[in-house]
């Protein structure tokens, strides 16, 4: 496998996804691709997952002299 | 000198006068603003002035509503509103409920005028639209800092996804230098690195969303590297804004849900993601197991092993077979010899009876034979001199010897006289003959 040149974003990924299911669901694939498919896809969903990181964020201000602060 | 009335009588008394007035208590009054003043309390004094003079006004704050604009000094407008007498100043002013810049149609124009400029240069073809991300992690925000289209979005980005990072540029969003804090916004969130921004305020008059309308925020939104949506007002209010931006949104609510993504539906996505992953695969090991079970069962069948058994059972098979027929053969022909022996044997026997009985009966016979039996009964054996037997008259001839044979020896006789058959009776008389033997 080629090393993948930029990281994909979540949209690319999922349609990836969807590729990959489709072709998991077809009829003539091979075991070993299969398997491959299924590695390749728990990677690209974990990497998907780990793009958001479930910290609650504080909405912040950016100020006219490029500051971010706080904003309540 | 009776006709004295005090400054309290006289204020009054004109004062109802305006009170009664039709035409002063509901009038339109153009002019231009001058002398205005925002009170702390939150009424508005100013004046309108025209070329021939000028003319006190308030709006008190509870008619702020009528105010949809920053109204300034110099502003042409149009008031509406009642008169009425300020009796501590012995003043008359207008109270007024509303103000409009009586500029707003040539605002109109302006706005057409922009609009098909811009469309001529192209700054509205799809072309230059750059599509919305779904799933964004720091969008940005250039609205007022007050106001409900903030407190709107940031209620969305709580329930949808808190995880998403939202930037805020406090822009002015009306009067004075508005165009330019949202021009600044947009650079600088631009910069910042978000992956969309939204451009927008609540709702307003044409006057209040007139920023909105301005070419520098336009050329702002169309030179933003970051894709814009555009909020500005509500459904119904559209703004050049609108027009160059990489989306429209009605309201801020609704760009705050086209830019926010929901946290529990990305979440669902890759739980489906991970199952159909998972029962793709599993699917495909099932069918592969039946597949292996398949081929082997196959080969099984195949092997030399299994083939030797066959070739072993169907060997055992025909033994078996063979064994039985001759087994049966064997049995048959056991049988049949049985019974050929038993009808042998019996067909033997029944000839030895025979045999016998025809022997016994030929002992009887031969016992009846036997001269020296009969002998007994009384008969005796005639024979002549040479031991011939004599059974006819012819044989003998009177006074020849012969020899009579007895039980216990003989009887030398002589014959005297020879009778035929026919002279019998006089020898014996009449009666039964005994001749028989």
């Amino acid at each position: 496998m080629a090393v993948e040149k930029k990281e994909l974003t979540i949209e690319e990924s999922f349609a990836k996804l969807d590729e990959m299911v489709k072709k998991m669901d077809s009829e003539d694939i091979s075991l070993e691709e299969s398997f491959r498919l299924y590695e390749e896809g728990m990677k690209l969903l974990l990497a998907v997952g780990g793009k958001i990181d479930a910290v609650e964020k504080k909405m912040q201000a950016l100020m006219p002299d490029g500051e971010e602060v706080p904003f309540e | 000198m009776n006709n004295v009335y005090s400054v309290g009588q006289i204020n009054n008394y004109i004062r109802r006068m305006f009170q009664q007035d039709i035409l002063l208590s509901r009038v339109y009054v153009r002019g231009e603003v001058s002398n205005l003043k925002y009170h702390t309390s939150g009424h508005i004094y100013f004046s309108l002035k025209d070329e021939t003079g000028t003319l006190s006004c308030v709006m008190f704050a509870g008619n702020r509503k009528g105010l949809s604009f920053s109204m300034k000094n110099g502003d042409k407008v149009i008031c509406a509103g009642n008169f009425d007498v300020y009796t501590r100043g012995g003043n008359y002013q207008m109270y007024v409920k509303a103000i409009r810049l009586e500029g707003a149609g040539l605002l109109y124009e302006r706005f057409l005028k922009l609009k098909a400029e811009l469309l001529e240069m192209g700054m509205f073809d799809e072309a230059y639209k750059k599509p919305v991300p779904k799933y964004a992690r720091r969008v940005g925000i250039v609205t007022a800092p007050t106001g409900a289209a903030i407190r709107d979005i940031q209620n969305i980005g709580r329930r949808r996804n808190p995880y998403v990072q939202l930037i805020l540029y406090p822009a002015q969003v009306q009067g004075e230098g508005a165009a330019e804090t949202i021009v600044r916004g947009i650079e600088m969130l631009d910069k910042a690195g978000v992956d969309v921004i939204i451009v927008g305020r609540g709702g307003g008059s044409i006057e209040d969303l007139w920023a909105f309308n301005e070419e520098i925020v336009a050329r702002a939104i169309f030179n933003c590297s970051t894709p814009v949506i555009s909020a500005v007002g509500h459904e119904t209010d559209t703004t050049i804004a609108d027009f160059v931006a990489d989306l429209r949104a009605p309201t801020p609510s609704a760009a705050a849900e086209l830019a926010i993504f929901d946290y529990s539906e990305f979440a669902d996505t890759i739980t489906r993601y991970r199952r159909r992953l998972g029962q793709g695969t599993e699917r495909r090991i099932i069918k592969a197991r039946g597949d292996v079970r398949y081929y082997e069962v196959r080969l099984l069948a195949l092997s030399p092993k299994n083939r030797l058994r066959d070739r072993r059972r169907q060997l055992a098979d025909k033994e078996e077979r063979m064994t039985n027929i001759l087994k049966r053969r064997i049995d048959e022909n056991r049988m049949r010899a049985d019974a050929i022996s038993r009808r042998m044997s019996l067909m033997a026997e029944r000839s030895l009876k025979q045999r016998q009985k025809k022997y016994s009966m030929l002992v009887e016979r031969m016992r009846g034979l036997n001269p020296l039996d009969r002998l007994k009964a009384g008969f005796s054996f005639v024979s002549d001199g040479e031991g011939r037997a004599v059974t006819r008259i012819s044989e003998v001839e009177s006074g020849q010897i012969l020899n009579i044979h007895v039980t216990d020896g003989i009887i030398k006789a002589g014959v005297r006289e020879i009778c035929g058959r026919e002279n019998l009776e006089e020898v014996y008389g009449s009666g039964e003959e005994r001749t028989d033997n």
